[in-house]
Parts: structure tokens; sequence; C-alpha cells
């Protein structure tokens, strides 16, 4: 199931509310809870729900093992054989096809094709399965000691299947004891709706004209409608995927649990350095602190280090060449940035360091786009002009002028102007003797409106997906 | 003070929670507890219906699926949101919704250009009774499905096909032509007459010059063409005729007007002496919203939709339409109708696109012509009956026979392959007709 869908919205959703807010212990709300993220799960592809099963499993046991465990050896034993399992599944359902049919491309025998397909969020709830088991290897948290309780942080339905990936240590206490108080519960409401307008109005539409210039012939684009191509996907996906995860933290905040921000207006990022500061936050502070500062971080190899967890970066977001790609050009433009011109491009002027950023980030969406590296090199050719190409045609014009305000809300909604302004009204309004009445009011309007502006797009869109929902 | 705002703040929270639990909540509860619409009339389709619920689809997923699909088609209330969000979609993507020109794009299947005709019973005078898209049992080899992004001009209260050429285009269309040319019988007089689209003569220069001009595509391919194919200029007659309805607004075909035009330009290549459409019998089929709008959903092509102008034939015609040149078990259609039931009132002429029609007219000059085509041709066909003793139309995605075979045997003289510029590399058009002259 996705959130954006009007069964979720309409009936899974409220029903899960209800129901949780209703039961008055938090075993019972626990259950709930576990019970609803599972049918989430199952609902559209029930069957690879028993990978999941097993996996958490695997990692309770692990950790069972690990915190009773007096020797080291055990310790680490435990930790090697469940790391091995977890990542296992992850290999075999993600990425077998990818090197099988590699390697039969270059060895003289084949290997059987298999045609496992990708089980929904499994590179989300891996790494969250996968970081408990570290911890409690680290002792930087107790192990759990009830199955059930795991799966529920494993499983639990905000985050299940597309991020953010949330760390054990950040929800073990909740996970025992929370509460929901009702400005909770309302800002909860607003960062959804919120997520759910990133989501339905912005993404798609925008989304849809990405799709226009870039799903058919890269050979037939023209520059300028190659441009307007990558900067719609460009929108599209930062919409997408952190209007998924604004959902995801305002559900958890209904629910009582705080999940940490995802996204930190990347795109007013000054640097590519800076832009992995604010872009998926938990994916590369995983990879940091689970990979990086492991082999060494800045210590020693830093370069190597850099290289490997952009390796994996990439291939984290697909099994394909082109995302192996997209993270060795991050690789090398942090290098570049880390070793030759940081300096440098930190004295220029800050507009030049914002275009700068958003130029290299706008490069990168193509490796992350185009799956085929003949397409990759069309439009690169055709964005800067290299080849046969016509500049523009009517068409593209015509294209531009009729989304304009399209694309100047999304230029306003990646910065942080609005929730600025917002913030200083309300801060403004509160220090007056009614302002908290006025506030009040605002918000429930706010509310209203942008769930009816919602729920308008989502029954009358055709085009919904997620992007997210492939890695 | 500060405990008043206190309870303040908590009671706009719980305010705030309650309307928005209640709202979805209401809106799920309702869903259940009404009843279902089955077509959406702004749509012009039949909605999903409730499916079935078995242990099997939920386990594979399928009834989740179509669960959805259901949900979403029969939601509370559905027609308001939907209105709501055409007013969101025009704000954002058609320039505040004031723009005169726009562009909708649109996903085109080559499923959908399988054709579409009157679905033919065998009682005589019964034949008008019709099926949105005749559902295709058995696929044609070498069908290729693929789809294609096309974009739509809305100016004014014309909706337009944008068309784009290329070198390519010209190439593949003149090179089949070719091929059909030379497999046909040596006696045979071959005929090619490719027909522009509104957007050529309506959409301003912007969309007729350069890439989006026909004319260049048309003359690029006439130019390849054997010199024993005989190009009918169809082209320099519409252009004179602009400011007649001579094309649908709301739909891509040209009127029977404009393919008089067309008529016109072959009798002049053909020597045939024209028939005079003024001297026709002539009648209006109203209320005609075609294709443009169902795939643009342009509310001011449904607030003013077309009228399908029809002219009978002067010779009285007999037509059969059979499913291959066995022609056995031939049904009767109408070679002009004067009423259609369907929303696809183009299908007044030829009962739409058969597998291969046989029209039999009281000429008796022994002429027999035969016309390949995709369905723009049909608003043409009826002019043709005045000249010839035998009309012959085929459209190769409905039906595969030896095609050169079928010429000889049945003593045709002369053969008319009529395409719009659409239709040029459209893979589902030439793969077929390329497998009837292997």
């Amino acid at each position: 199931m996705v959130f954006s869908s009007l069964v979720f919205m309409c009936i899974f959703f409220p029903a899960v509310l209800i129901l949780y807010h209703l039961c008055p212990f938090l075993k019972g709300k626990n259950a709930i809870l576990l019970v609803a993220s599972l049918a989430f799960y199952a609902w559209g592809e029930p069957k690879w729900i028993i990978l999941m099963l097993i996996t958490t499993l695997v990692d309770f046991i692990a950790g069972v093992v690990i915190g009773k465990a007096k020797g080291k050896g055990a310790k680490k034993t435990a930790l090697v054989l469940s790391v091995v399992v977890t990542l296992g599944f992850l290999v075999v359902f993600k990425y077998l096809n990818f090197f099988t049919s590699n390697l039969n491309a270059v060895l003289p025998f084949d290997f059987p094709e298999t045609n496992l397909t990708l089980p929904i969020g499994i590179s989300f709830y891996t790494f969250q399965a996968l970081s408990y088991v570290v911890d409690v290897y680290r002792g930087d948290v107790d192990y759990q000691k009830n199955y059930g309780k795991l799966l529920l942080y494993v499983s639990m339905f905000p985050q299940l299947i597309a991020g953010p990936i949330v760390r054990y240590v950040d929800v073990a206490n909740e996970i025992e004891d929370r509460h929901v108080s009702l400005p909770d519960f309302s800002d909860g409401i607003t960062r959804f709706l919120v997520g759910l307008t990133k989501k339905a109005v912005l993404a798609n539409f925008v989304g849809s004209l990405a799709e226009n210039y870039l799903s058919g012939n890269t050979e037939t684009l023209t520059l300028l409608g190659s441009w307007i191509g990558i900067i719609a996907y460009f929108f599209q996906i930062y919409f997408d995927f952190s209007g998924y995860s604004d959902m995801a933290i305002g559900i958890g905040r209904m629910l009582g649990f705080r999940f940490r921000e995802n996204f930190n207006y990347p795109y007013t990022a000054l640097s590519i350095t800076d832009f992995w500061r604010r872009w998926h936050m938990s994916l590369s502070g995983f990879f940091r602190d689970y990979v990086y500062i492991p082999l060494g971080g800045n210590r020693r190899f830093q370069l190597r280090n850099m290289l490997v967890v952009w390796l994996l970066t990439g291939f984290w977001h697909g099994a394909s060449w082109n995302f192996v790609l997209w993270g060795l050009y991050y690789f090398l433009m942090l290098a570049l940035e880390k070793y030759v011109y940081g300096k440098l491009l930190q004295k220029l002027p800050k507009i030049i360091r914002l275009i700068y950023s958003l130029f290299i980030v706008i490069i990168g969406w193509v490796f992350f786009y185009f799956e085929d590296l003949t397409s990759i090199k069309d439009m690169l050719g055709t964005m800067f002009g290299v080849g046969d190409y016509a500049l523009y045609t009517a068409g593209d014009l015509t294209t531009l002028t009729n989304n304009v305000f399209l694309l100047a809300v999304c230029v306003i909604a990646v910065t942080p102007l609005l929730k600025n302004i917002a913030d200083k009204a309300k801060s403004k309004l509160l220090a007056t003797p009614n302002g908290v009445i006025v506030n009040g009011i605002g918000t429930l309007a706010f509310q209203a409106a942008v769930l009816l502006l919602c729920s308008a797009c989502l029954v009358g869109s055709t085009y919904n997906p997620f992007l997210y929902f492939r890695f | 003070m500060e405990r008043e705002k206190r309870i303040y703040k908590n009671i706009f929270a719980f305010l705030s929670a309650i309307v928005f639990v209640v709202a979805l909540a209401f809106f799920g509860f309702i869903s259940f507890n009404d009843v279902d619409p089955t077509v959406s009339e702004s749509e012009n389709r039949k909605l999903a219906e409730k499916p079935e619920f078995t242990w099997s689809s939920l386990f594979d997923g399928s009834y989740a699926e179509s669960f959805e699909n259901y949900y979403s088609d029969t939601f509370p209330l559905r027609e308001e949101f939907m209105s709501l969000n055409s007013k969101v979609t025009s704000f954002l993507t058609q320039f505040g919704g004031k723009d005169e020109n726009v562009l909708i794009s649109y996903e085109k299947n080559d499923s959908d250009f399988v054709g579409e005709g009157i679905e033919l019973t065998t009682k005589e005078g019964e034949t008008e009774k019709e099926t949105e898209k005749p559902e295709r049992t058995t696929k044609k080899k070498g069908e290729v499905e693929g789809s294609f992004k096309g974009s739509i001009l809305v100016s004014g209260k014309r909706a337009m096909e944008v068309f784009t050429g290329s070198k390519k285009m010209s190439e593949k269309y003149s090179s089949l032509v070719n091929r059909v040319y030379s497999a046909m019988p040596q006696n045979v007089k071959f005929y090619s007459m490719i027909v522009p689209t509104a957007s050529e003569f309506y959409s301003g220069d912007t969309y007729s010059s350069g890439i989006h001009s026909q004319l260049k595509v048309i003359d690029d391919a006439y130019g390849k063409m054997d010199e024993n194919i005989v190009t009918i200029d169809a082209y320099s007659r519409l252009e004179e005729k602009t400011d007649e309805y001579i094309y649908f607004r709301t739909d891509h075909h040209w009127t029977a007007r404009g393919a008089y035009e067309g008529y016109l330009a072959f009798c002049e290549k053909s020597g045939n002496e024209s028939v005079d459409i003024n001297e026709l019998e002539t009648g209006k089929i109203k209320d005609f919203v075609g294709s443009l709008y169902k795939a643009s959903n342009a509310g001011v092509l449904k607030k003013n939709p077309d009228y399908v102008e029809y002219f009978k034939t002067r010779v009285d015609v007999d037509a059969n339409v059979y499913d291959d040149s066995k022609m056995e078990n031939g049904k009767k259609v109408f070679v002009v109708a004067r009423a259609v039931n369907s929303d696809n009132k183009y299908l007044a002429f030829i009962g739409g696109d058969q597998p291969l029609e046989r029209i039999v007219t009281s000429n008796k000059n022994g002429k027999k012509i035969l016309v390949i085509k995709e369905s723009y041709a049909n608003a043409l066909v009826p002019f043709l009956c005045d000249n010839y003793e035998e009309v012959f139309v085929v459209d190769p995605r409905k039906t595969e026979f030896d095609l050169p075979e079928f010429v000889s045997s049945q003593g045709i003289n002369e053969v008319l392959m009529i395409n719009y510029t659409f239709a040029l590399d459209n893979k589902t058009f030439s793969e077929a007709l390329e497998n009837m002259i292997k």
C-alpha cells in the first residue's frame, strides 16, 4: 500500500488511528500497530512478507546471542552470521539478476537466469535490521527481548517501504513507552499534509512533465526540451521522496514516534558536500556510521573510504550500471571539493555556489533517470549542444509558458521560504492576546484546505507513481 | 494566562484531530454504503466494478490492484473532486487556465490504432449496432505493441494533434508504398494519397513549419516513390478550402467535405469525372465529440461538439463486409449512414474500419478499384462509388491475406493507397500491410 492511495487515506489510515487511540494500553497499541503494518505490507504483494519475518527473526536471535554471550568470539560470530544472512537476502533478491546477466555476458558459460521480483521495501528494512544488530554489538543499545517488538521496529508501516531509515536506538524507548499529546497529533497532521501536497500536487504534475520529455526517445529531444525534462525530474524526485518522508514523519508523530529528519532543503545547498548533508540524510548517515567510519573515516585511506561509500550508495539505489555511475559521479565531485577547489568555492558569492551545486545535481539526475548508457550519452549530448539537435520547438516554448505557475511554485517550495514565513507569523501571533485562537483557526483552515486539494488531486490524477518504491 | 493558552491550544489541536480523522473515516464509511455509479458521463467510460474476493487473488496481489481501481473509480463525490482537480491542473499546467493555446500531452498506444468499426449482424437493416472497440480475439502476427507520447494543441475551440516529422518517416513510408506497388500485378494503376491533418492549416505558423511541417514530409515521401506511382496532391485543395468545415475540431479525422477535396484531387489525376457534391442528398448527424476530446479532456471541446455532414452516393450501392479474401458470410453495411448510435459518429462512413469491404454499385463500367487504408479513407470512399462498378476497401490492421493475389483474381484495375500523415510511420499499420504482400 502507498500513502497516496485512496484506500490508504480513507480506509486503512483512519481505521488504524481510531483503533490505536481508542486502545487504552501500550501492549494493545503495539499489537494494533504491528498487525496494521503487516497488513500494509501484504496488501498488493503478500508473498514476500515471509522474507521480512525471517530477516527479523535472524537478527532478533543474533541480538539475543550478542546480548547474552560473555565471550567476544561468540558475539562476533553471531554478528557476522546475521549480517551475512541479512545482506544475503538483499543480494539475492536485488542483485542476483544483475550479477548473473553481467557475468553471463563475459563468461563462456551461462549461469541460470533467476527472475526474482524485488520485494517492496527490502533495501530499507534490511538496513534497519542491520543497524539494530550492529548497534547491539557495539553496545550502543540493549538487545530486544521480544520478537514482536523488534518486528514492530522493522515493519512499522510509516517508514516501511520508502524510508526514512530509522535507527533502532532512536525508537527503542518509544516502543516501550510513548505518549501523543493533542498538539503532537495536530502537528503530525500538518506534517503529513505538507508531504501529501508535495507528492499529490507537485510531484505528480511536474513528474508527468518530466515523463513527456524523458520517457520517449532521447534522439528526438531538443536542447531546450532536454533541460525542461531533466529540471522537471529534478523537482519530481525531491517532492516525491521528501514528500514521502514528510508523510512518514507526520504519521509517526500521530502515533507517538519521533523519526529523525530525512531532508533539509537539499536544493538550497551551497556545495555538493553540503547537498549530501541535506539529501536522504538517513541513508548517508547509515553509510557514514556503518561503512565510512569503520573503514577509517578521514583518519586513514580517506579517498578509498569515500570511493567504497559512494559505490555502495550508487549500487544501493538499484542493480544497474547507471546507479554505479551515479555513485562514482558523486565520489568524483566530493573528492574534487575536498582536495581541489573546496577552499576556492567557499570564497565565491553564495549565488554562484548555489548555481554550481544545482548544476552538478541536475547533471547527476541524468545518470539516475536513464538506465542505459546510450541514453545517458544522448541526453548529455543534447543538453550541451553536441551533435545535430534542434535548439527548441514551438511545443517546448508553449510547454514552458503553460507550466510557468507550476515551475514557480516548485522553485518556492524547495526553499524554506514558506516555512519561515509561517513560523514567523505563528510566533508573532502567539505573542498577541488572542493569538492562540487565531493560530488555531488558521491551522484548522489550512489543514482542511490542503486535505481538500490533495483529495481532488488524488481522485483526479492518472499519474501517481512513487519513485523510491523500486529501491 | 499561560494555562488558558494551553487549554486553547489543546482545544484546537483536538478539533483538528477530529476534523482530520472524521473527514477521512467519513469518506471511507460512505464509500461502502453508497450506490456505486457504473459509468462516467464526463469521461465517457465504464467504471471499474467491485472485484470478487478470492484468497488466490489476494495472494497474487491482483485483488488489491482491482480493488484500488474500483475504489478510486467509485469514490464518493468523484465528479466534484475531478472538476476541482481539473481547475488545479489548468492553473498549474495551462498558464493559470488563461492561455489561448494549450498543449496537452497524452500517451498513445499502438493498440489504439487498431481501428474502430461498426459491429455487424447478419440480419439486414440491423447493421447499426456498434461497440466501442471490437475486441480482437486473435492478434495478428507481426503486430507490435508500443506507446509514444503525443501532444494535442487546444487552440480556441479546436484541438489538433501536433505533428512532428522526420526524414526517416518519409523514407519508411515511401519504401513501404514502393514495396506494395512492386508486389502488385504489372497492369495495375497505382495511386498514393497522403492526407495532412488540421494542425497544418489551423495551428498558426509555429506548429506547421520546420519539423512540424506536414507538407515537407508529404513532398519528401512522394519524391522517393517509384515514378510509376501516381501521387495525389490532396494538400493544395485542402489548403484552399480552410475556411470551410473540412476538419473536425474535436476529432482527428477530416470531414466528408474535406474528403471530397481529396476525391477531387484523385479524379484529376485518374481521369475520372468527379461527382458534384451539391447534387448529393445530404444531412447532419449532430453532437459528435471525437477522439481529441477523449485524449485531451479539454472541456471547451465537449461544450462545442462537432457534427458529421454526410453525402449519400448518387448511384445505388450494396456493401458487404468480409473477414478475408474468401469473402464468405458477408455482412451488410451502409456506405453512408444517416444515424450512428455510437459516440464515434465518424462510423457513419462505410461502417468504420472493417477487414475487407466490397461495394458493388449500379455502375456498369467494369472499373474496379482497391483502397488500402486506415480510418482516414472512410470519409472518401463513398465518393469513389460514383466512378466505379466495384470498390474494395481493405484495412490491413484487421485482416491478413495475399493482397496481390486478391487484386489479380478479382480483376482489379486500380489500387489507391490512402494514409494520413500520422500513420506514415505507424508500425501496426505498416507491419500488417507488409504481411499481406509477402
